[in-house]
């Protein structure tokens, strides 16, 4: 029994999906979801349904078993309501007209099974083609445990007896088989859904590729191109046809054709599955078209290329578009990396966002340091409130600002000039702020100077006493000094900027104003004239300067104007007028004087001149008795000389025995011969001194020696005669060194000592000397114990000629000009002078006061030689 | 016993010329007289006295012209040449010192002492000379 259930059951299966695979080949690929669809595959489900009911498994009569429940079932499922209730009314009524005691079972069955199949259909929710082979299974299950319990419409007893009998077989085929059509109709909904998918995405790609929004082909490796798109041939400017020749090497741009083949070679080898690149293509007219390529390969099983997508991308619009953008940014940063500007952005918190490298050197600051970092710092203190006030307006329309600044740099504190421009978010704030600052220090020094310049300027000007003012053409006054102001009565607020004429002539009369007339006319000129001002005293004379300042071409540029008040000056004149007059006067009178001066001068001159010639010829006479004089003294000299040498020469020899012996008689008579004739000698000798000291020609001969010598020669030659008189010679020796004339010292020396010892029977002869540094002099003294001179005899004593004692009483020779000549020489040879101190029975002193140092009174001459100690 | 030396003497004067050869002679010097100017440089140059004493005072050429032209001649630098003046007027002693003389002395002279002063000359001449 067993087995002829299963088999039967296992015929209906099969032939259920025999039948099934039948319609599955032959049913329609299209999902029409209309109604006639529907209602078609419900008849058909029906008659699959009818089919396998035709053949059923009959158990015991009327028990009818067939696999219709999985028809309905797997058609509730699958196909949705309409056909399976289609289904179910047609193989219902077949049931009902197949009869039998389970007819109405049979209905029951085949009405749940329908209904499970539906209500299975919507309670799940994904899509058919999910459903998993266990689900089917299962629902397989479902369906026929339905079915069995149907079973219990039967008599209890039969119905398990049937149920003994077809138990196991149903539930072993039954979820089979309904795995297995479900399975099918499977199999058949994912193939549908992929064709479907598959003719949609080929209809999309279709769709796209005649869009031609991209350029499309597709290539073969052996068959080259199998489809170009339009969006290519138009890209590259090629019909297709002509497209088509066309190898893609050729198509490519040179630069670019060795990457693109790498690429491609290395598709081909197997080792990408595509690539893509920007390339350039060369279009038919020779342009460069721009592209992305992407490219992709289908491969066969083992890995051959099967043919070759290829999209391509037209961005050459994008490529210039980028090139201009890159070129325009690299323009726009060497601009702003290069300027010598400052170039920041900044928040409202003064923190910089950017900072130019122009700025970042100005500040030696690293790019990095600054970014962020707050620039108040940097500006001078007493700027920075005007800083952050220009900052403000900002905010306002029409959002810029500009101000000046000193802010510290590393070459120290500099001037800058700042315009700011805010740009604005959409909330109306400020999004962010751009400014440019320019270095100005050198503009501001200029400024500073001009101004400090230009206060000197007034200084200098306003220490004028002259009024100055300048003004331009059109009479407006630039700028005037104070003494201007003064002189005008204004101020500096009240006149410049003015005209001239408003303030010149307060009441207006211009007209006759010559000085007006010459600027006006355009000439320099120097005007003098009585001042009309009102508030100068009435005609006070003043002098107008009026000069054209002009520029280089010459052309007036504006007039300087200098007034001097001349009412001082003209003071001055009058003064001197006066002074001049009285002189005038005065000199007249002088001139009467003078005039009567000259005229007895001339009288004097006249005698002058006569008493000259007077002069001239007593003085050539003078002249003519010197020159006699010498030339007698110079004849006397020579000619009372030689026969003395005779006398003296062979007396002497002749005394001495040179020619024989003598005897005492003719000693004494050759003694005396002798002896006259050294008198002799001493007088001419003596006579002609003083007629060469009277004439003035006398010679002088200084020496250098020290008087102690002159003092022991003395002694030597004189104390043999003294002391044979029984005379005491006392000699008081000094040593000092004398720059005068010796021998003529020695001589006055000898004659006063001579003098002493002549007049000096007993007692001493005192010689002595004495020096007075202060004065440079020396006193040498002779005082002698002798007879004295009278106090009358005194004032002669020096003359010449003048002898108080009889020349026989001595036995030495006194010419009687001896002290004449002492004196003479003393005075005029010696410079000094002698004096004579006496009182007659006690003696004498005769003093000699000198000069140390005789300065000559004749032209030098050269010293001679001597021959004499 | 030395050979005598001539001395050459130049003056006019007789009597001096005797005077003066006394003391010349009394002390072994052979006196050679010239009385003119020329005959006492012929002479000077002739002789090549020991040395000479000249007159300043003399007919033709003076005494001072004579020593000049000594001075100039080969006998220059070689004789000291002592003038006899009369001191009479200024520059006579330098006059003579230019000329050419090495020295001098005035009449009247002291014979006695008259050859020392002549030495002490013709001394200085030949301590010069070296």
């Amino acid at each position: 029994m067993i087995n002829s259930s299963f088999i039967g059951l296992i015929n209906n299966a099969a032939y259920l999906l025999a039948i099934v695979l039948l319609y599955d080949t032959l049913a329609n690929k299209k999902e029409d979801s209309s109604l006639k669809k529907n209602f078609l595959q419900g008849i058909l489900l029906g008659i699959i349904g009818i089919a396998v009911m035709s053949t059923p498994w009959v158990l015991r009569p009327g028990a009818i078993f067939d696999t219709r429940s999985i028809v309905l079932s797997i058609g509730g499922l699958f196909f949705g309501f309409i056909p399976t209730a289609t289904a179910m009314i047609i193989t219902g009524f077949f049931r009902f007209f197949q009869g039998g005691i389970g007819t109405w079972t049979g209905i029951y069955v085949i009405v749940t099974s329908g209904v499970i199949g539906l209500a299975w259909r919507k309670t799940r929710k994904t899509n058919m083609a999910d459903i998993s082979a266990l689900e089917l299974y299962l629902f397989g299950f479902v369906v026929g445990l339905n079915m069995l319990l149907w079973m219990f419409t039967f008599p209890t007893e039969i119905a398990l007896q049937i149920l003994k009998n077809i138990s196991l077989p149903v539930m072993l085929i039954y979820p089979l088989a309904t795995l297995l059509m479900g399975g099918l109709l499977k199999g058949r909904i994912i193939r549908r859904q992929d064709q479907e998918a598959l003719k949609q995405s080929e209809e999309r790609f279709r769709a796209f590729y005649e869009l031609n929004l991209v350029g499309l082909a597709i290539t073969s490796p052996e068959k080259g191109w199998l489809h170009i798109n339009q969006g290519l041939c138009s890209m590259l400017g090629y019909p297709e046809e002509e497209l088509k020749n066309m190898t893609w090497s050729e198509l490519t741009h040179p630069d670019d054709l060795d990457a693109d083949t790498q690429h491609f070679e290395q598709m081909l080898a197997g080792r990408i599955n595509g690539y893509e690149m920007e390339k350039r293509f060369i279009a038919k007219d020779g342009t460069i078209v721009f592209a992305r390529l992407v490219v992709r390969c289908v491969r066969k099983e083992r890995g051959e290329i099967n043919y070759v997508v290829a999209m391509v991308e037209d961005i050459t619009t994008a490529k210039i578009i980028e090139k201009e953008l890159i070129r325009k940014e690299e323009q726009f940063r060497f601009l702003v990396e290069n300027q010598r500007e400052l170039v920041v952005s900044f928040d409202m918190e003064f923190h910089l966002l950017y900072a130019n490298p122009a700025y970042c050197q100005t500040f030696g600051k690293a790019e990095e340091e600054l970014a962020k970092s707050n620039f108040m710092p940097l500006i001078h203190e007493d700027d920075q409130q005007r800083v952050k006030a220009s900052l403000q307006r900002l905010q306002e329309p029409p959002h810029s600002a500009r101000h000046e600044e000193r802010a510290y740099t590393v070459q120290g504190w500099r001037w800058f000039d700042w315009q700011v421009e805010a740009t604005l978010d959409e909330s109306g704030k400020i999004a962010a702020t751009v400014a440019v600052g320019r270095d100005i220090t050198v503009q501001k020094e200029a400024e500073i100077a001009l101004a400090k310049s230009h206060e000197e300027w007034v200084n200098a000007m306003d220490f004028f006493e002259d009024a100055i003012c300048l003004f331009d053409l059109n009479e407006n006054i630039l700028r005037a000094n104070r003494a201007f102001y003064q002189l005008t009565n204004t101020t500096p607020e009240k006149s410049i900027g003015k005209n001239i004429n408003t303030v010149l002539h307060p009441n207006g009369e211009t007209q006759t104003c010559p000085v007006c007339r010459a600027w006006q006319e355009e000439r320099d000129e120097i005007i003098v004239m009585e001042s009309d001002h009102p508030d100068n005293q009435a005609g006070s004379p003043i002098e107008v300067m009026v000069r054209m300042i002009r520029d280089k071409e010459g052309k007036p540029v504006s007039v300087l104007m200098g007034i001097h008040d001349l009412t001082r000056q003209r003071k001055t004149e009058d003064e001197l007028r006066s002074h001049r007059d009285n002189l005038e006067h005065l000199v007249l009178e002088r001139t009467v004087e003078i005039e009567d001066g000259r005229k007895a001068l001339i009288n004097l001159l006249e005698d002058m001149t006569a008493a000259k010639e007077e002069l001239r010829q007593a003085n050539e006479r003078l002249h003519e008795l010197d020159r006699l004089k010498s030339m007698f003294v110079a004849c006397m000299s020579h000619e009372l000389r030689t026969p003395l040498n005779s006398i003296i020469g062979f007396s002497s020899i002749l005394l001495d025995e040179w020619l024989g012996s003598v005897n005492d008689e003719q000693k004494k008579n050759l003694a005396s011969i002798l002896r006259s004739g050294k008198h002799l000698l001493a007088l001419i000798n003596d006579v002609i001194d003083i007629s060469k000291i009277e004439a003035g020609t006398i010679e002088e001969n200084i020496d250098n020696f020290d008087i102690i010598d002159l003092f022991e020669e003395a002694d030597e030659s004189l104390r043999e005669i003294a002391e044979s008189k029984g005379l005491r010679l006392i000699t008081k020796k000094i040593s000092c060194p004398m720059h005068t004339d010796r021998r003529r010292l020695l001589q006055v020396v000898l004659n006063l000592l001579s003098n002493a010892i002549k007049f000096t029977h007993e007692g001493e002869i005192h010689f002595s000397a004495l020096l007075m540094k202060k004065t440079e002099t020396i006193e040498i003294a002779v005082r002698d114990t002798g007879i004295g001179i009278h106090e009358a005899d005194l004032d002669k004593l020096f003359m010449p000629f003048s002898r108080l004692h009889d020349s026989g009483k001595s036995q030495y020779p006194g010419t009687g000009l001896g002290l004449y000549l002492s004196h003479k020489i003393t005075t005029d040879i010696l410079g000094g002078s002698m004096r004579a101190e006496s009182t007659v029975g006690q003696g004498s002193i005769f003093r000699i006061i000198m000069p140390i140092n005789k300065t000559s009174g004749f032209s030098g001459k050269p010293k001679p030689i001597r021959n004499e100690k | 016993m030395k050979p005598q030396e001539k001395v050459l003497v130049v003056e006019d004067n007789p009597d001096n010329m005797r005077l003066i050869s006394y003391i010349l002679q009394r002390n072994d010097y052979k006196v050679i007289e010239a009385m003119t100017g020329e005959d006492g440089v012929r002479l000077a140059e002739e002789q090549m006295p020991v040395f000479i004493l000249m007159d300043i005072q003399l007919p033709g050429i003076s005494g001072i012209e004579a020593t000049k032209q000594i001075r100039a001649s080969k006998a220059d630098g070689k004789i000291p040449i002592i003038a006899i003046t009369s001191y009479a007027q200024r520059g006579d002693r330098e006059k003579a010192l230019e000329a050419g003389c090495n020295g001098y002395f005035e009449k009247p002279f002291d014979p006695l002492i008259l050859m020392d002063q002549i030495h002490e000359i013709v001394r200085q001449f030949d301590n010069r000379k070296k």
